[in-house]
């Protein structure tokens, strides 16, 4: 039987055109040889489904709506081992960045950061990202008693290690709020916050 | 090779040192002391975004933005050398620094917002400027050895090179990320002995969001990378990321319970290393009381005076 190819879906000939605009755009993209050393050496396609080599064949193969409602795109650790060894100055993991923020951008995936938006709240707040109050609890059943109390703690420890007090200074904090305002991060927030499902965890308690 | 500057440091702060270990950074300020080092910490300086950068909350604009600022306030102090705790501020200081270099219109648009809130664009600092704390302890390592108190010797280390200093700029980093060797040869410094082990570039695990939202992928990884620093005979593993340490660190005793295996390997940022070597006091200058994997025992062995 005749396979179905990556070609038969809907194909938009302009995608990565349309990708390489973004100044963050990895240059080599189009010089993609499909050598597979990105492949190869990935942590996520040894565990997963995800591909990276095959992923910069779909997008330069214009097979945007495959690409961009992927689950496999979420399964990236970031963790620049394709970036750091492509012999063609390509990046799927920057790439990777790019798709993300596309399909968040055109409303899919918006579960995949709900959970994390808190991260965005609380930066804006005190200039120290913090975790949400539902990954905090996972963690204190996770690693237990000596670390909540740890964390409950963690100012009186500073004080002992001899640390400065967390936190900015008041007029430093107003100054980082307005900076943020002004980069539109805080009406980002609020877009990705709506209408957003709460992550539905997987393999997590 | 970098020149590695040793006077004029921007100690930049990290959010998970601060909340997690913040022994990594009295660690470094002791060493730092002890070595004369000049360096200033700033009450002003945020956190770098990074964690929110990967988990797809920050878009770039913002994140840059925010390193401008700091940036900019690290050079109006003239304290222009930035040297940070965790590799993910190593790589978005950097990162964003290469941006605002190669995009003109990037730069204009961040230039004006400081401007409109009253702050200065660092315009003197390029990704030249942004050093990891092992570039400074690289630079330091002769010295270090001449200050030992507690030798280390016979004691079997194992590196775990945080990605996103080898990784994202390969040509900076002063180790190759396929074979990395910084943190070993520092650690040498105080007689360790390092021992290699099949999965040293592979990454913590933590992945970010992969930690949160895909437990078991994330686990998955980590336990390879135990199972390999078991087999290698490893006592300590050393780190340069609090991430990373988080991940193994705070989730060995969690793998352990899910697998029933037993690794039993220590876990301590470079700087905590060199400063017990130092003869620094493990509570109040190492903070190991902040660890999951209690320090003590290994402490005992090399005759430093712990709590019981």
């Amino acid at each position: 039987m005749i396979k179905k190819s990556v070609l038969n879906a809907s194909w938009d000939g302009k995608f990565a055109e349309e990708i390489l605009e973004d100044p963050q755009a990895p240059k080599g993209l189009l010089k993609c040889n499909q050598c597979g050393t990105c492949t190869a050496n990935c942590p996520a396609a040894r565990f997963t489904s995800y591909n990276p080599a095959r992923l910069v064949r779909d997008v330069l193969a214009g097979a945007r709506e495959k690409v961009l409602s992927s689950a496999d795109i979420w399964q990236c650790f970031y963790c620049y081992t394709c970036h750091a060894n492509c012999p063609r100055g390509n990046s799927p993991t920057e790439l990777v960045r790019i798709l993300r923020l596309k399909a968040l951008a055109q409303g899919h995936a918006k579960e995949e950061v709900a959970r994390f938006l808190a991260f965005g709240e609380c930066f804006a707040e005190f200039g120290i990202g913090g975790m949400p109050s539902d990954i905090v609890e996972s963690h204190a059943n996770e690693f237990g008693h000596r670390w909540v109390k740890m964390r409950l703690h963690i100012d009186d420890l500073r004080e002992v290690l001899g640390l400065q007090a967390m936190g900015l200074p008041e007029n430093a904090q107003k100054q980082l709020k307005s900076l943020l305002h002004h980069t539109g991060f805080m009406e980002r927030l609020q877009r990705l916050s709506s209408d957003s499902e709460i992550c539905q965890s997987r393999g997590m308690r | 090779m970098k020149d590695v500057p040793t006077s004029g440091l921007y100690l930049f702060k990290s959010c998970l040192v601060s909340t997690e270990y913040p022994g990594v950074e009295s660690s470094l300020r002791f060493i730092f002391d002890r070595l004369g080092i000049d360096y200033i910490s700033d009450p002003r300086q945020s956190c770098c975004s990074g964690l929110g950068y990967y988990f797809d909350v920050f878009d770039h604009l913002s994140t840059v933005a925010v390193a401008a600022r700091n940036l900019g306030l690290a050079e109006e102090l003239g304290y222009r050398n930035i040297v940070t705790l965790c590799a993910t501020c190593y790589a978005i200081n950097k990162n964003s620094l290469h941006s605002l270099h190669e995009n003109p219109e990037l730069a204009s648009q961040v230039s004006g917002i400081l401007d409109k809130i009253g702050l200065s664009y660092p315009d003197k600092m390029d990704k030249n400027n942004i050093f990891h704390e092992v570039d400074i302890l690289a630079a330091l390592k002769n010295k270090i050895a001449s200050m030992v108190e507690i030798d280390f010797s016979g004691l079997r280390i194992a590196s775990h090179h945080a990605c996103h200093y080898t990784k994202v700029f390969r040509e900076d980093a002063l180790t190759d990320p396929n074979r990395p060797y910084l943190i070993d040869s520092i650690a040498k410094s105080t007689g360790a002995v390092p021992v290699e082990y099949a999965e040293k570039t592979m990454t913590c695990g933590a992945g970010f969001r992969q930690r949160h939202c895909n437990k078991d992928l994330s686990l998955s990884l980590t336990l390879e990378k135990l199972r390999s620093l078991k087999t290698a005979g490893t006592e300590v593993l050393l780190h340069m990321c609090p991430n990373c340490q988080i991940q193994f660190d705070r989730y060995q005793p969690v793998i352990e319970r899910l697998t029933g295996e037993q690794f039993g390997i220590y876990h301590l940022q470079i700087p905590q290393l060199i400063a017990l070597s130092m003869g620094a006091d493990p509570y109040t200058v190492v903070g190991i009381q902040t660890h999951s994997v209690p320090i003590e025992p290994l402490l005992k062995r090399f005759g430093i005076k712990v709590k019981a």
